[in-house]
């Protein structure tokens, strides 16, 4: 059930935006608030694939629960909305039981309004990384 | 009738139908309806092979094909049998690198390139240097996005340095080499060097007479010209090109074949395996007919007041930084925002309908030798006009209050 309310969380959050730059000081925002991670941890079996930014998504599956840790090759350097994007995915699906995210519809990003306005790239990159978190899902709920 | 710059942009559909600031010339033009419609002309009146047929359909064919060489060789004075095509300047300069190279090159012989290429003039050259345990020296560019010329009298060396491959104007800086006083200084080191020439960022923004520069090849493509894709140019130097064996084989390419033995046909068809693209040269043609009815010194000058324009305008914001400041500029203008990525600028350019490059534009030695990882990268064509710098600068306005 907590997948659901963090997406009513952030559903409250996007339809409280009332200009285009909202959504994007916002993803900016979640960027500048992540934890970056060592990156050591950067080996190329964790980079999501597809995504313009090198983006890193190392999963940790800890009591059954399904915790994920994320970052962009040059941390603080990189590309804000893609390190905000990553970091909005974190925010719905960190924690979580495997069984319930694979219950839950990616759709919802679309549902928000997220996409309106991403360029393509990002957009593609967007949906890789949704699909290697649902991935990791399908994995750890086998376990 | 010349052309009218001022309404040049009417003749662009994709400009027509797009309500777009196109800032990406560099990358790839635009295409006037000429050029469309010589290609659909070809394919919906009088579309058929090339030199094979002896049927009329063919033969128009075949006269359509080499009135473009034609066309091509007039644009750069050379003769119509030094014009090879190929499918771009990339493959135009792995043609030498695999003929050129692989015939003449041995162990410890030399390839120079400089420190602003393309990573197209530079992965053959490495490919190629691997093959045959020669070296690939680089010509050093210093901070500004000038090359170090001094330093040519100690790297071209006679008998070694085999090959010199330089980029005309940089598709990352902007910088435009002065290739006549360079070929000039490396014709007096080393005679026998042979000089290719990257014109892939030059062809269709300045005038080249192969004759005068005295390069031995010159490499372009057809896309970055206002012709289509998938067609490109390689002119050599006949004597040269007739020194070389051929790359790829096929139909086309021989004199004779048995199965001991083939004899090559004469350049350029020793080097056109195959079926070529025949719409797309025929396309090509047409865009560089085009080209000269607009003319191309008008294109320059057109180009070089909205590079100045461009200039003067970033100066104007505090926080926009040009990543080189090169002696002399082509068409375009590389530069960041400080402290923000260039990807994050660019999606916010999309959504004011601004079309920019943002990236390390196939050139990370150059933006490693700089101090970059990518940049945005703003370049022009004989249709752009000021309004698109405007909106540019609007956008830029927007990213920096946003982002800063």
């Amino acid at each position: 059930m907590s997948i659901k309310n963090n997406q009513a969380e952030i559903q409250k959050v996007f339809s409280a935006f009332q200009n285009p730059d909202d959504k994007w000081k916002y993803l900016m925002k979640l960027s500048k608030e992540h934890p970056s991670i060592d990156s050591s941890l950067f080996e190329e079996k964790f980079l999501v694939q597809g995504c313009a930014a090198r983006m890193y998504l190392i999963p940790e599956f800890k009591e059954g629960l399904l915790y994920f840790y994320m970052d962009t090759e040059s941390g603080s350097d990189s590309p804000l909305i893609s390190r905000g994007l990553g970091a909005l995915a974190l925010k719905i699906y960190n924690g979580e039981k495997p069984q319930d995210i694979l219950s839950s519809s990616p759709d919802f990003f679309q549902e928000i309004g997220l996409n309106v306005g991403l360029s393509p790239t990002r957009a593609n990159g967007f949906a890789s990384l949704l699909k290697q978190i649902y991935l990791y899902a399908q994995v750890f709920s086998i376990l | 009738m010349k052309e009218s710059i001022e309404n040049i942009r009417e003749q662009f559909p994709v400009l027509q139908s797009q309500k777009i600031a196109f800032l990406d010339s560099a990358a790839t033009t635009q295409k006037p309806l000429e050029v469309i419609e010589s290609m659909e002309h070809f394919y919906r009146e009088h579309y058929s092979s090339t030199r094979r047929g002896v049927y009329r359909l063919s033969e128009a064919t075949t006269q359509a094909f080499e009135a473009a060489r034609r066309s091509v060789a007039s644009l750069i004075h050379a003769q119509e049998n030094e014009i090879v095509f190929t499918r771009g300047t990339t493959e135009s300069i792995n043609l030498v690198a695999w003929s050129y190279g692989r015939a003449f090159l041995k162990e410890n012989d030399e390839i120079l390139i400089s420190g602003l290429e393309h990573h197209a003039n530079i992965v053959p050259w490495q490919l190629i240097a691997k093959e045959r345990n020669a070296k690939l020296r680089l010509l050093p560019m210093d901070s500004s996005g000038n090359l170090e010329l001094e330093t040519l009298k100690d790297l071209v060396k006679p008998g070694i340095t085999k090959i010199f491959a330089l980029i005309h104007i940089s598709n990352s800086t902007g910088t435009v080499n002065p290739i006549q006083e360079i070929i000039r200084e490396v014709r007096r080191l080393s005679p026998d060097t042979k000089i290719l020439i990257d014109a892939a960022q030059s062809v269709s923004h300045t005038a080249i007479d192969v004759k005068n520069l005295d390069c031995d090849f010159l490499a372009f493509s057809g896309h970055k010209m206002y012709g289509p894709t998938g067609v490109g140019v390689l002119y050599g130097k006949y004597e040269v090109l007739e020194s070389m064996p051929p790359w790829h084989g096929g139909g086309e390419m021989i004199q004779s074949v048995s199965l001991e033995h083939t004899t090559y046909a004469l350049p350029p068809a020793r080097f056109e395996a195959g079926t070529p693209p025949i719409a797309e040269v025929i396309g090509l043609g047409a865009a560089i007919r085009w080209m000269q009815n607009v003319g191309i010194s008008k294109i320059e000058a057109h180009e070089s007041m909205l590079l100045n324009y461009t200039l003067e305008q970033l100066s104007t914001l505090s926080d926009i930084r040009q990543i080189a400041k090169p002696k002399a500029q082509g068409a375009l203008v590389s530069f960041v925002i400080d402290g923000v990525h260039p990807h994050d600028v660019a999606m916010i350019l999309d959504e004011e309908s601004i079309a920019i490059r943002s990236g390390h534009h196939c050139a990370q030695p150059v933006m490693d030798r700089l101090g970059f990882n990518a940049s945005l990268r703003a370049s022009f064509g004989v249709y752009s006009q000021k309004w698109e710098i405007d909106q540019l600068m609007l956008g830029l306005k927007r990213a920096i209050r946003l982002f800063k």
